[in-house]
């Protein structure tokens, strides 16, 4: 049981780290969303599953269960509301594919000094 | 974090997410209570924070 919960929670570090990684290094904003869409919200859930295993049924399992059944349904959800904004604000439509509107040259034209 | 407002909220997202485990964390190994009526709380408010920034930022228009 305890190397069960210890691979989990292993496994969530990493799908974290590559999370975090991805939002570092790619450049544009639907590849972030990708990276911490996905891999965020798995790495939580499996982060959430191995403390779960490794506690038991006690108290303090149903509220960490709560938090894992709440991140699992709004991840998703915050996500693909920031994609969507994004999508409006840079004016894509079908005649104008999203590499090339605005929020793409913006993109390019300002990486020196903003991190 | 990035040139536009979008990337920053996204690393947003992924940062409440992080402090929230390491919230969850420190409950379970410390055996209070109290961080996890915490980490619910702010998993929720970040939601709702998020997506206010969000229809704030398409238009402003609350439905």
């Amino acid at each position: 049981m305890d190397i069960i919960s210890l691979f989990f929670i292993s496994l969530g570090c990493v799908m974290m780290f590559t999370a975090a990684l991805g939002v570092l290094r790619f450049s544009d904003i639907y590849m972030r969303l990708h990276a911490s869409g996905k891999a965020g919200t798995g790495g939580t859930i499996a982060i959430l599953g191995g403390i779960l295993i490794r506690t038991g049924v006690t108290q303090i399992s149903g509220k960490i269960l709560l938090i894992m059944i709440f991140i699992l349904f709004t991840g998703p959800i915050a996500a693909h509301a920031i994609g969507r904004a994004a999508h409006v604000h840079s004016g894509a439509t079908d005649d104008v594919p999203f590499y090339d509107t605005e929020l793409k040259n913006e993109d390019e034209g300002g990486d020196e000094d903003d991190d | 974090m990035g040139p536009t407002i979008y990337d920053r909220l996204v690393s947003l997202n992924v940062v409440g997410v992080i402090i929230t485990i390491v919230l969850i964390l420190i409950s379970v190994e410390t055996d209070l209570g109290l961080y996890l009526d915490i980490a619910l709380s702010f998993v929720m408010l970040d939601f709702v924070g998020t997506i206010a920034l969000v229809k704030y930022l398409e238009g402003g228009e609350f439905i």
